[in-house]
């Protein structure tokens, strides 16, 4: 979906937060160990059936707290969209709970329980062999998707080579909608840096994972082309 | 070790965590004890001294140094790290001339088993939106000047495979031991936001 978190190549958002040689802390507040908790447990009590699913979740939470509430409150959006719409808490749980522990009445949470889009499940099927091999140039589709998917905009449209061939694994834009699992094969692609922007460097490579449902093979064309697309004899 | 801290924090995602914990612990749907288990794997167990210990190992054994650039997955098998996230492991190899770095612009995958969990500024929309378009920029900004002439290759780990950097040994650490080699590894290094 073309939601906030697809952030590859966005402007603006100028402080980094960068501490160099930080030492390592798993969590910096109970809270969050709280979250990450819940999160990988719950899938045993049935929040959501794969890692798709959860991150399906956390994109359709409200996309002002996606930007202010962090990780870990991304995270907490994400977990009670999916306990919510799972039935295993009800509409407004959680906020007669916030109001009991902190006499609060707290802002509009981060969660958005019922904002799945109900979309067509994948056509996709892999064939027996990947259709690429390493070397092909591909280019992505540049068609966007109101369901899960992890090709970023920033990569659609764009032509690029195949690196690696990582056989075949779960496609996402299948596992985060639907039981049952479906696998795709996987590649790296590398983008030239030129390929994907205007300003880009020739000395930038941009490697992204992405399957085969994404990519279409860079043919030679079979008919001369004049420059604005017209067939010419 | 540092425990997390365990006073009160009033920002809304805090105070809606702990009424969540209230409630799925009242269904018997979690339990304190999972909770301490959790931070206490990802704090004792878990962390960058892991992927430190692998890159020590490539330095100082260039037939591990090759299995691991070959086929990172099975060559870090017999340490058999917990923390999950590395279902494949692809190590890429800094050289001179050649610059690696990871970012995840979708969410924010990591290889907790080797990294631990990730730093706030991984995770943050600055670093995730800025280094897959102003690389050089970006890194500049974080303290890494890359020579002009270094090519850079961003890593945007957009599938399961996850990444470790491997970074140049520093020169001068030849005669030294894998145990003190790991020392100096850091995990800026090893997310290719910094050199040795």
């Amino acid at each position: 979906m073309d939601g906030i978190h697809d952030l590859g190549g966005k402007a603006g958002f100028s402080d980094i937060g960068f501490r160099p040689g930080e030492p390592y802390e798993a969590f910096h507040e109970r809270w969050e160990a709280v979250v990450f908790t819940i999160v990988m447990t719950s899938p045993r009590f049935g929040a959501y059936r794969s890692v798709d699913e959860f991150r399906h979740g956390v994109e359709r939470i409200d996309p002002q707290a996606y930007l202010s509430h962090g990780y870990y409150g991304r995270w907490l959006g994400g977990i009670e969209t999916l306990l919510t719409e799972k039935g295993l808490l009800a509409a407004g749980e959680v906020d007669r709970a916030v109001q009991e522990v902190s006499g609060q009445v707290q802002p509009p949470a981060a969660a958005r329980p019922g904002s799945e889009a109900q979309i067509a499940m994948p056509d996709y099927q892999p064939g027996a062999a990947p259709l690429f091999q390493t070397g092909d140039r591909v280019k992505t589709t540049r068609l966007s998707t109101e369901g899960h998917t992890r090709l970023p905009a920033y990569g659609r449209g764009k032509t690029g080579k195949i690196t690696a061939v990582h056989g075949l694994w779960p496609l996402p834009d299948f596992t985060a909608h639907f039981a049952g699992g479906r696998q795709a094969w996987l590649y790296t692609v590398s983008f030239a840096a030129s390929a994907l922007y205007l300003e880009g460097d020739d000395d930038v490579v941009i490697h992204l994972d992405l399957f085969e449902s994404y990519l279409e093979p860079c043919q030679p064309p079979t008919v001369v082309m004049d420059s604005c697309g017209a067939a010419s004899e | 070790m540092n425990k997390p801290e365990e006073h009160h924090h009033d920002s809304p995602a805090a105070l809606r965590a702990e009424a969540l914990e209230q409630l799925l612990t009242a269904k018997g749907l979690l339990t304190a004890e999972a909770i301490d288990n959790v931070i206490e794997q990802f704090q004792e167990r878990v962390g960058p001294l892991n992927g430190a210990r692998i890159v020590a190992r490539a330095w100082t054994d260039p037939d591990f140094r090759g299995r691991l650039l070959e086929d990172g997955t099975r060559a870090i098998e017999p340490w058999a790290f917990e923390g999950g996230q590395v279902d494949k492991l692809v190590v890429v190899a800094n050289e001179p001339g050649v610059h690696n770095v990871v970012v995840c612009t979708l969410c924010s995958c990591y290889p907790w088993a080797l990294l631990g969990l990730p730093p706030k500024w991984y995770k943050d929309p600055a670093y995730r939106s800025g280094i897959v378009r102003q690389p050089r920029r970006v890194l500049a900004e974080m303290g890494l000047q890359l020579p002009e002439a270094t090519r850079i290759n961003v890593w945007d780990s957009s599938a399961e495979i996850r990444y470790l950097v491997l970074p140049e040994q520093p020169s001068g650490t030849e005669g030294m031991s894998e145990e003190e080699l790991t020392a100096l590894v850091t995990r800026d290094a090893m997310i290719g936001v910094a050199v040795l």
